[in-house]
């Protein structure tokens, strides 16, 4: 708390003095560590110890609070723009760094102008009478001239004050004994030199440099000064010294200057006839009027009509002597009196340099440009760019949100084409369309419900259980029996049954439904297609009575075709009858002891009447016209059946059967007497194929195997000529016939029964020799 | 008639009408021997001491009965076959008649049909037995003759004078008849006229 509190004390010097801050903050920063452990003990002494400190740091202040005097002499008086730029470089760098008060008096000696022995008495009176008492802190003198002044007359006027010597040539003072309470701020002018240089390498042509320089007391110095070094270019320039001249005179020599030509200026302070001047306005008068650039040494002149050079800047000068002073004042004495400064820059006007179309890139490196003029693209560059890119950027969103807008205007528009696109579709189907929501509850129904089952769609929607209701009893089971909802995704599922229409018409339905998922695979329900198939069914039983009365024809044809041989197959057991009959009439005259063989002939009779019956059995399935009964079908056996059937007709055409049956396959389920009929008319066409081959290569394989878990696979393979490859497909076509006494429907209608039976039948060509029939069968329909 | 049994061979395909027509045959009182087909019955080696005959199936798979009757008429085989057939085809039945079938019996056909054929068969087999063995016995006298006795007996035979020989083949009269002489001894008869009817028998023609 107490600790705090003086902190917050110490703290209100912060504004006063910023160094009492920074040792104050540094304390505290020490004390902090000091008091992390806390001792009510320690805390009181390192508190004390504070408050002394802080009484101490007060009473000091107060001490240093004492106000200072500095008195500057100039050699000039206060019109040169050179003194007053020392004075504004001097005023501000104090101001700005000082924390304690000073009062700055000003002598302006005007030594150029009054030069006599009486008026330099004059002055020293006037500041003995001025500062004989008051002896400032601090002089400073400027230029060259004062330097005497003040060196001369230091010990009777100022015996003791510091003094700084400033704005002065290091040559100047070389020769001096300073003594220990007078510092100097020099510098080394080479501005002659660097400019002349500068001038000749930007203007390559250049043989004549004029020299414009004023006749008072100080320009002779400067020029004087400056033609030390305008010495060593005599031989590459031919200089022209308009010296004393005054403004008209001088712009009638500039105006009219060969392009050869530079002119340096010297400040113009005073004419032959004793005129005085203000320098830069002698130079802005005749550069405005000159025919050539001009070049200048000092600062001061830039913006005046100058391109510029090498220029030596007061300012710089003002400050250091300024920094100097501040040490002085404040009690730390220079280790170096005499300070040597640079205070030489490339300074260039923007203005004249596009005057004389000088181009900056051949400016000495660091060389600083002053007076840009920025084109108005240069001046507002990043101003423009700024406001470019929110324009453009603000454009963009414009002209993002106009796209925007039209596209979801077209979409929108899209959206209105397609919603009544799908709702023309959906309304104007044919059908019967549903949608089911997962509730069972009507989600959509299509108008044509009316037309298909009488009840209109509201009514529908009303009542959701009318679309199991209408079915006919006998076929509900049907329905029952498949589940629209465990239908697998991508699949359908298609049942047929019988509804009873509002109006209690019959109508055959074909139902095709599927489940619907919408993106994220959420079931949406079922979606149902209810198809009025009453025609179709009706044209189909009509087809298939036409079908089967084709199939019966087809079939009569191929037993007529094979009565001779049939009756051959009835006449053998006809003839094993009649032997047997008349054997055991033979034994029966010869008495009881041929019992046995009366008996055995009975037995034969009875085995060949079987035989007959059988035979006469099949041929009456063959010929008889009855519907289709499917039922369970061992392949083998009727294959077997028909075998045995023509079995005469195989024996007449001297052909051999090779059998190759698998004994495993299973049963299909099929209509026998078709089945046969394909078998039976397949191999009476290999029959009458291999006529023309000789008898011992007449061989027709059978063969029967399990094709795959759905079907098995009956090939029937002749050693005959073999079917032409592009007539393959031909042969299945009605009325496609080699043989003469056919009617070309055998092998269309043995297609109609395979394909009945949900399978296929093809013909190839056997690698080996003879044509090969392939029937596929699933073993369910 | 006979002191042996005849022997009956049916060659049929169809086994049931194989077994009747045992049933049948047997109770005529013949033995019979079955077929199924006419492979296995051209590898059975018959019995040639005892009368026989072939009931035989036109229709038959492999070789059918008109194949099998021309294979054992190649291999000189006499055995005299009724044909039996499902279906009277006329031309092929005149065929084989001509080839020497017995008869040709359309099925279903009746007993005493099949029974008379039969015996016709075998009295047929009977007469060509008894025919061939005396054509042995004349064959086996001609075998024992030189070639040129062989050579006089067809000049003998044409009814030429020994004047005439003599004058043909450019011998001797008397070496003609020595050779005469010889030709009736071996034969063991006496006359050129009983000669000329044995060696028409055996159809050795004479000298033109």
């Amino acid at each position: 708390m107490m600790v705090e509190f003086i902190l917050s004390y110490l703290m209100s010097f912060k504004q006063k003095n910023i160094n009492y801050f920074r040792i104050i903050k540094f304390i505290s920063l020490k004390l902090n560590c000091i008091l992390i452990p806390k001792t009510r003990f320690k805390e009181v002494c390192i508190l004390s110890i504070m408050i002394v400190f802080c009484i101490s740091v007060t009473s000091l202040q107060s001490q240093e609070k004492k106000e200072k005097s500095i008195l500057i002499l100039y050699s000039l008086s206060q019109s040169y723009p050179a003194v007053v730029q020392w004075d504004t470089g001097i005023r501000s760098e104090f101001n700005a760094h000082l924390d304690f008060k000073i009062k700055i008096n000003t002598e302006y000696l005007d030594l150029s102008r009054y030069n006599e022995p009486d008026y330099i008495k004059k002055i020293r009176d006037v500041f003995d009478y001025k500062y004989g008492d008051d002896q400032p802190d601090l002089i400073i003198t400027v230029l060259e001239q004062a330097l005497d002044f003040v060196l001369s007359h230091r010990d009777t006027l100022f015996p003791e004050v510091p003094i700084i010597l400033a704005g002065i040539e290091t040559n100047s003072i070389k020769n001096r004994d300073l003594d220990k309470k007078t510092a100097s701020v020099s510098q080394r002018s080479n501005a002659y030199k660097e400019t002349l240089d500068l001038a000749l390498s930007l203007h390559k042509d250049t043989h004549n440099a004029v020299i414009v320089a004023g006749e008072g007391y100080l320009e002779k110095m400067w020029l004087e000064a400056a033609r030390e070094t305008f010495q060593h270019y005599e031989s590459l320039l031919n200089f022209t010294y308009l010296q004393g001249l005054s403004i008209p005179e001088l712009q009638n020599e500039v105006e009219n200057l060969p392009d050869n030509s530079l002119i340096f200026y010297f400040p113009v302070l005073e004419d032959k006839a004793g005129r005085k001047y203000v320098a830069t306005e002698v130079l802005s008068s005749i550069s405005k009027l000159s025919s050539r650039p001009i070049y200048s040494f000092w600062e001061v002149f830039l913006g005046y009509g100058i391109v510029g050079g090498y220029l030596e800047n007061f300012q710089i000068q003002a400050q250091e002597t300024a920094r100097l002073g501040i040490n002085i004042l404040q009690g730390k004495w220079p280790e170096n009196t005499s300070r040597q400064i640079q205070s030489l820059e490339y300074i260039f006007d923007d203005r004249q340099l596009n005057r004389w179309s000088i181009t900056e890139s051949k400016l000495p490196a660091g060389s600083e440009i002053r007076f840009k003029e920025y084109s108005f693209l240069e001046k507002y560059f990043y101003r423009i760019v700024l406001i470019s890119a929110l324009v453009l950027g603000q454009s963009l969103i414009i002209g993002y949100l106009v796209i925007m807008r039209r596209r979801s205007r077209q979409i929108q528009e899209a959206l209105k084409i397609a919603e009544q696109k799908y709702r023309t579709v959906a309304d104007y189907t044919y059908d019967w369309e549903y949608w089911l929501n997962p509730d069972g509850s009507v989600h959509w129904i299509s108008p044509s419900s009316k037309r298909i089952s009488g009840y209109g769609s509201e009514e529908i929607i009303n009542n959701p259980s009318l679309i199991y209701d209408m079915i006919l009893p006998d076929d509900k089971k049907v329905w029952e029996d498949h589940h629209c909802s465990e239908v697998k995704k991508n699949e359908r599922s298609k049942i047929k049954y019988r509804i009873q229409t509002a109006q209690g018409e019959i109508k055959w339905i074909e139902h095709t439904c599927q489940p619907v998922y919408d993106n994220n695979e959420n079931n949406l329900g079922i979606r149902a297609n209810n198809r009025d198939i009453t025609e179709r069914e009706l044209y189909k039983s009509q087809t298939s009575a036409l079908q089967s009365e084709l199939t019966h024809m087809e079939r009569v044809n191929t037993i007529s075709t094979l009565s001779y041989s049939l009756a051959h197959e009835i006449n053998q057991p006809l003839t094993s009858i009649r032997s047997y009959a008349q054997a055991a009439l033979r034994f029966m005259n010869k008495g009881r002891s041929e019992e046995e063989n009366i008996r055995k002939a009975l037995l034969g009779i009875v085995a060949d009447n079987k035989r007959a019956t059988s035979i006469i059995n099949q041929l009456r399935d063959l010929v008889k016209k009855e519907a289709v009964q499917i039922e369970e079908v061992d392949i083998n056996s009727i294959l077997k059946e028909v075998l045995n059937l023509i079995n005469s007709e195989i024996i007449m055409k001297n052909t051999s059967i090779k059998l190759n049956l698998d004994p495993s396959v299973p049963d299909v389920n099929g209509d026998a007497i078709q089945l046969q009929q394909v078998l039976l008319n397949l191999i009476t066409n290999s029959l009458d194929e291999m006529e023309e081959c000789r008898t011992d290569h007449r061989v027709i394989t059978i063969s029967s195997r399990v094709e795959n878990s759905t079907g098995l696979s009956i090939s029937i393979v002749d050693s005959g000529s073999g079917i032409p490859e592009d007539k393959l497909e031909e042969i299945f076509q009605p009325f496609h016939s080699t043989k003469p006494k056919g009617l070309g429907l055998g092998l269309a209608i043995s297609k109609l029964i395979i394909e009945s039976h949900n399978g296929k039948i093809w013909a190839e060509n056997n690698p080996g020799m003879g044509a090969k029939f392939v029937i596929f069968l699933p073993y369910n329909i | 008639m006979l002191e042996i049994t005849p022997i009956i061979y049916i060659v049929d395909d169809d086994p049931s009408v194989r077994s009747s027509l045992r049933l049948l045959l047997e109770s005529a009182g013949y033995e019979v021997i079955c077929f199924s087909s006419a492979k296995e019955f051209l590898k059975f080696r018959l019995d040639s001491t005892t009368a026989h005959c072939l009931i035989l199936d036109v229709k038959m798979p492999d070789l059918n009965g008109i194949e099998l009757q021309k294979e054992l008429a190649s291999i000189n085989n006499t055995i005299p076959i009724i044909f039996i057939t499902g279906h009277g085809d006329i031309p092929m039945g005149v065929q084989a008649m001509k080839d020497g079938a017995v008869n040709f019996l359309s099925k279903p056909f009746d007993d005493q049909q099949l029974l008379d054929s039969i015996n016709e068969a075998l009295i047929r087999d009977i007469n060509f037995r008894k025919k061939q063995s005396e054509h042995d016995q004349i064959k086996q006298k001609i075998d024992t003759l030189t070639p040129r006795e062989n050579e006089i007996l067809r000049y003998l035979i044409t009814g030429m004078l020994n004047k005439q020989i003599a004058y043909k083949l450019n011998i001797s009269e008397r070496t003609v008849k020595a050779h005469r002489k010889q030709v009736l001894d071996k034969m063991g008869i006496q006359s050129i006229a009983e000669l000329v009817r044995l060696t028409e028998k055996l159809g050795i023609t004479p000298v033109e």
